[in-house]
């Protein structure tokens, strides 16, 4: 994953350079031959047929020009898309005011009413204390949201900015931050977050914390890896040529190209944060127990495997929900920023 | 024509209606094309990017590519019905009755195989040798493609031998079973051009009269060397056909015409350019030329006002031996560019001409200030580069602008045109909004593009839209010199011709000093007065122009000047 | 010989990332700001008695200076010594050493079962028709985006819990392996499957693809013989990650199914604050990472011409 990253940020710099390298696109389009308006598609002669072609997070999409522009025009009504982004406004609408879409209290349980299997009263069923599982699962959108976001932000702020003052530094100051970085990510990242756990201790606060932390090398690489190839790129020495200000050149130029791609690959990582977060809960390291959160039911429900599966079926299936359709949009997102420049 | 009707015997390649379209509803790629082949024969499918000469190519080997869908009325081999062939009669016939050959030699060998064993592929699956035989006939193959020392040549890795070597290689795989047809997509462009005219040499060789050749190129140096006929193809269709000398002598079609005249104007040597104005015709509508042509006066009266200082007899640029050297990854110094001189005087042309990694663009970048020469001096106007504090370094930089060979990496992806030449008119400050604006507007139309190009992104641009902006931002703070790195070899053929028919009417008109680099030396020819020859960093002749192309003394200007590809070398036709 | 110049200076690069990654942990000790004797033994809440903060820190040397006590420490490191776990009273190197068998077995089942997907799956499926790729790519992804701790949960409520099939707990014989090793490789078989198809993808549009098949070449001699060489290069690459990351999904695996281990170590240490395991562990995960990347690097200068050249 990580030599990926590296090869997708040095694709990324050059990507608008393939995308439109004509003797590169010479089946799928047709340029103009006297130099008219040439071909928009040329740029986005990149296909891909569907929503998993490019790989995981960081997996650099890859164009086969020879493939045809159908392909092209479907991608922007793919179902998988569409499905994705309903289920994210479902989400963000739940975490935003969970009392519209569920009634009653995630907290409150009524005894009598335990381990009821999923009914018209009770559409996912009730929990051992007799609260109802859907209105568990839609308070439980809020923090999951929020630790996935907040997590991310805080490691790409972290991150970029590390990564930019490491690449724009002397020679042997970036050496030296970018070998500390090297020797970071030699640790798994779900170690280092159990690690700062470990010093922290348990709670919400704290898990957003070690996520963040585990993943700041990663985005502090990346941006440096970033800064370093925009700083050689052709716009730049034209801007120098040009006799701008050293500064002007880097804030105007540098900073914002080098940081946009990062941006986009970071809201992949919402969703593998929300699934690492939950990951925490589950092992008792987020919020104490009656909490509505994802991972926590998972945990507690557990123990009622043999007789209430509902309690473990609708948490999982509203993780792997999420995590898939923010993953989804992210990758969208990667998709058309590629070669575009955003 | 004649060639088709006097043949008895059966083509060897017979095509009608071919249509090749990717994905199910996607455009035709390939628009119905009909050619023929007879045995023997060398036919050439001439066109620019794009027209679908290599897709047509790569239909009759059958690996037209994921998803194409390919129809034709007539498809035949030697009288086999290709349409019909299932995937294990292609194989029957790829490599051992048709020998394919790509245009990039070092993408086309395998990274992780030896050279000898991608030649023994078609052995072993063709022949039924012995692993002796074959090892001899490895040996045989690229002794006969002119490769030295075949037995170690055999043993080693696409990666350690030099491009000529490697084509010669994929060459001798693509002839080990005596092909009766040989098909080459763009066998000589990516090599230099010594290189070149060496493989050219050896593919003429090859013509034994019972082999049938197909070639695809852009370049006509390389067909008229070849072809016996010549296919001209535009957009998936084939426009003009007939033997060679017909073609070259009397183009029918208009298109064919214009990539003749494109061809002949950028890569003739010794011969003054074509007129500009049949080449602009189709682009620009006159009344857009007069306004641009009122814009320029205006320019012009700028520099007026704009003291030279070359006034005590000072170059523009001087530079006095010049050294630059890198460092490499195994701490080994290379010198790129070493003890260069030269000097460049107001409204001169200085072209700098050498393969590649002769230290050419090494030595623009030092005098763009964007590298630092190890030692010796250059000086702008009189004052050495060095001498300036870092600011006011920066304040000199808008005098010398550049134009760099990949126009696209020369923008921030994000800018619009607006913002891209708003950034360069700011720094010679002109005052932001609507003053800006109009003078964008006007630079704009400078290289012929319209207001309605302000809004655009570089990357919605084609790559000669996208050279004119790149040629309206070096402009654009009014420089003395501009510094040109291969500006149009990443262009097509007649886009060349407009760049650079775009370049000499500014430097004429403007009277800008330009440093010109390219490895092709009819554009340098044409675009430069005096010139510079580099091998290896150092510069091995110099002068003017017409006097180094006229009678070379270094035995290198000679060997480069003989390789350049000619189309008058096949007979002396002269152009319309 | 240029080679074993190289060579030798990738070793040194390996050694100076593990001497990092010792100085790291080092700093992490000391880091806590307040007393590290303290932290050792649990934090304040632990409430030790003044004779133990005492003899914790004579016994490690944390009354000496800085520097002395990094050089203590690293020596101690060479010598194969971690400290002593507070809560197990053992040292780290023995209660890891108890617990790496099994998490072992368990790891090379996952690495086997995620090969034995991932492999087969993308040569299949690399460039052919569009719905075959959706569904090989759409599978990976929903795999891929599944958090471990929710597949086995899943995983245990079919097999164990509704179809009877699989022990759910236990460590004895081998069904109680089947759902763990699934547990772990397939998420692991998808993004394996994910890199490699999407290498296929590229490889098999490379002119040196298109030249074999046009010496005729058969489909299947193309991507086995070709382009499988090539596409496992990057698999290869990331096997020092991938080797890393057993630990951390361990974790939950083991967690999960009730099973010894490495992971199930971690996350009883990490509750307990025993943070000289916590780091010993972290620790050799890092170690694993770098030396299963070293060796990978080693192979490739022998193994690919264009690395040794370069």
């Amino acid at each position: 994953m990580r030599p990926d990253e590296e090869l997708l940020m040095s694709e990324w710099a050059l990507s608008g350079r393939a995308a439109s390298d004509p003797t590169k696109a010479e089946a799928g389009v047709t340029p103009i031959p006297n130099g008219g308006v040439s071909s928009v598609s040329a740029a986005n002669s990149d296909t891909w047929s569907d929503i998993g072609k490019i790989g995981l997070a960081s997996v650099p999409p890859k164009r086969s020009d020879n493939e045809g522009e159908t392909r092209l025009q479907r991608r922007d009504m793919r179902p998988g898309l569409v499905i994705a982004s309903l289920i994210l406004a479902v989400l963000m609408a739940a975490a935003i005011a969970p009392n519209r879409l569920a009634d009653g209290d995630p907290l409150e349980g009524n005894a009598r009413q335990a381990f009821r299997a999923p009914s018209f009263a009770h559409p996912l069923g009730t929990d051992e204390n007799g609260r109802d599982v859907w209105t568990r699962l839609v308070y439980g959108a809020r923090p999951s949201l929020v630790l996935g976001f907040a997590a991310t932000v805080f490691a790409v702020v972290l991150g970029a900015a590390i990564g930019l003052f490491s690449g724009l530094s002397h020679p042997l100051v970036d050496n030296f931050v970018m070998r500390v970085a090297d020797v970071l990510m030699a640790f798994p990242e779900y170690l280092v977050a159990l690690v700062v756990i470990t010093y922290c201790g348990h709670g919400t606060l704290n898990e957003i914390a070690a996520l963040a932390t585990a993943s700041v090398p990663r985005f502090a690489r990346m941006v440096r890896a970033q800064t370093q190839i925009i700083r050689r790129a052709p716009y730049v020495e034209a801007a120098t040529a040009l006799g701008l200000r050293g500064s002007t050149v880097i804030i105007r130029h540098v900073l914002a190209n080098a940081i946009r791609p990062v941006l986009v690959l970071a809201t992949i990582d919402v969703g593998l944060k929300i699934g690492a977060g939950a990951s925490l809960s589950f092992l008792g390291f987020g919020a104490p127990p009656p909490s509505p959160e994802w991972g926590l039911m998972l945990s507690v429900g557990r123990d009622f495997l043999a007789n209430a599966w509902w309690l473990t079926a609708f948490p999982a299936v509203a993780i792997i929900l999420t995590v898939l359709s923010v993953t989804t949009v992210g990758r969208e997102l990667v998709r058309r920023s590629e070669g575009r420049g955003l | 024509m004649s060639a088709i009707l006097a043949g008895t015997e059966q083509p060897v390649v017979e095509v009608q209606n071919l249509r090749v379209r990717f994905g199910h509803t996607g455009p035709l790629v390939v628009k119905g094309i009909s050619v023929a082949l007879n045995r023997g024969e060398c036919l050439a499918l001439i066109g620019e990017s794009g027209s679908g000469k290599s897709v047509t190519l790569r239909t009759l080997i059958g690996l037209t590519g994921y998803g194409s869908k390919v129809e034709a009325d007539r498809l035949r081999f030697d009288g086999n019905d290709l349409n019909r062939f299932t995937e294990n009669k292609w194989r029957e016939i790829r490599g051992a009755r048709i020998g394919f050959v790509l245009q990039d030699a070092l993408g086309s060998l395998d990274p992780l195989r030896t050279v000898g064993r991608e030649i023994d592929e078609p052995l072993r699956l063709h022949l039924s040798l012995t692993k002796n035989q074959r090892a001899t006939r490895i040996i045989e193959l690229l002794e006969s493609v002119g490769v030295p020392e075949p037995a170690v040549r055999a043993r080693q890795y696409p990666h350690q031998l030099s491009g000529g070597l490697r084509q010669r290689a994929l060459l001798a795989s693509a002839i080990a079973c005596a092909p009766e047809l040989v098909i080459l997509d763009e066998p000589t462009t990516a090599l230099d051009t010594i290189v070149q005219a060496q493989v050219l040499h050896l593919l003429e060789s090859l013509r034994n009269g019972k082999t049938s050749m197909l070639i695809v190129s852009h370049d006509f140096g390389v067909v008229a060397r070849l072809a016996d006929r010549v296919a001209v193809m535009q957009e998936g269709l084939i426009v003009e056909q007939g033997a060679a000398e017909t073609v070259f002598q009397d183009p029918q079609h208009p298109y064919t015409r214009s990539l003749l005249a494109a061809a002949s104007s950028v890569h003739r040597l010794g011969i003054e350019a074509s007129s500009g104005t049949s080449i602009f015709a189709f682009e620009t509508p006159p009344s857009q030329r007069t306004r641009a042509g009122q814009s320029s006066v205006k320019l012009g009266s700028d520099r007026k006002t704009t003291p030279f200082t070359n006034r005590d007899g000072n170059y523009l640029i001087e530079a006095n031996n010049l050294t630059k050297s890198f460092t490499g990854v195994d701490a080994k110094k290379r010198t790129v560019v070493s003890d260069v001189s030269f000097s460049l005087s107001q409204g001169s042309t200085l072209g700098i001409a050498g393969e590649s990694g002769s230290g050419k663009t090494t030595l623009a970048r030092m005098v763009l200030g964007l590298e630092r020469p190890d030692s010796g001096l250059l000086k702008v106007e009189g004052r050495a580069w060095d001498s300036l504090s870092a600011n006011g370094r920066r304040q000199e930089r808008r005098r010398i602008q550049p134009v760099f060979q990949d126009p696209l990496s020369s923008f921030d992806p994000r800018f619009t045109v607006e913002k891209v030449l708003g950034e360069a008119l700011g720094v010679s400050g002109y005052p932001s909004g609507v003053r800006r604006r109009n003078r964008a507007i006007e630079l704009l139309e400078l290289v012929r593009l319209d207001r309605t190009f302000l809004g655009r992104r570089p990357i919605e641009l084609s790559g000669g839209q996208r050279q004119r902006i790149a040629i309206a931002r070096a402009l654009a703070p009014e420089p003395e010199v501009i510094v040109c790195d291969e500006p149009i070899s990443s262009l097509d053929v007649s886009v060349q011709a407009q760049i650079l028919d775009l370049l000499s009417d500014l430097k004429t008109r403007f009277r800008v000093a330009g440093i010109f680099i390219s490895h092709d030396l009819g554009v340098i020819r044409r675009m430069s007065d005096q010139v510079l020859i580099m091998k290896d960093g150092l510069v091995v002749e110099s002068g003017d122009v017409g006097a180094v192309f006229e009678c070379p003394q270094h035995e290198y200007t000679r060997r480069l000047l003989d390789a350049v590809p000619r189309i008058e070398k096949r007979s002396d036709f002269v152009y319309a | 010989m240029m080679l074993w110049r190289r060579i030798f200076l990738r070793i040194g690069a390996g050694i100076g990332a593990l001497w990092g990654a010792a100085t790291l942990t080092f700093i992490a000790i000391n880091l806590t700001g307040g007393d590290t004797a303290l932290a050792i033994l649990g934090g304040p809440d632990a409430l030790p008695t003044e004779q133990v903060l005492h003899r914790v820190r004579s016994e490690y040397g944390l009354d000496k200076p800085l520097v002395e006590q990094y050089a203590r420490y690293l020596w101690q490191l060479v010598q194969g010594d971690l400290g002593e776990s507070y809560t197990l009273r053992i040292t780290v190197i023995k209660a890891i050493g108890q617990q790496l068998a099994a998490t072992t077995q368990l790891s090379l089942c996952g690495t086997a079962l995620a090969l034995a997907v991932s492999i087969p799956c993308a040569v299949l499926t690399a460039k052919r028709k569009a719905w075959i790729v959706s569904l090989a790519s759409g599978l990976e992804l929903v795999l891929s985006s599944t958090p471990s701790f929710v597949l086995g949960t899943l995983l245990l409520l079919v097999f164990s819990f509704q179809l009877h099939i699989l022990p759910a707990t236990g460590t004895e014989e081998w069904q109680s392996l089947v759902l763990p090793a699934l547990t772990l490789g397939l998420p692991v078989s998808a993004l394996l499957g994910q890199v490699l198809r999407r290498e296929l993808d590229d490889i098999l549009e490379q002119p040196f693809i298109v030249m074999a098949r046009a010496r005729g070449m058969s489909d299947a001699g193309v991507r086995l013989g070709r382009a499988l060489g090539h596409a496992m290069i990057p698999l290869v690459t990331m096997s020092g990650f991938l080797f890393a990351s057993f630990v951390g999904l361990a974790v939950v695996v083991e967690t999960l199914f009730a099973r010894q281990g490495v992971g199930r170590l971690l996350v009883d240490a990490t509750t307990n604050k025993d943070v000289p395991l916590v780091l010993g562990i972290t620790l050799l995960c890092a170690a694993i990472y770098v030396s299963v990347s070293l060796v990978v690097d080693l192979l490739y200068l022998i193994i690919d011409p264009r690395v040794r050249a370069s």
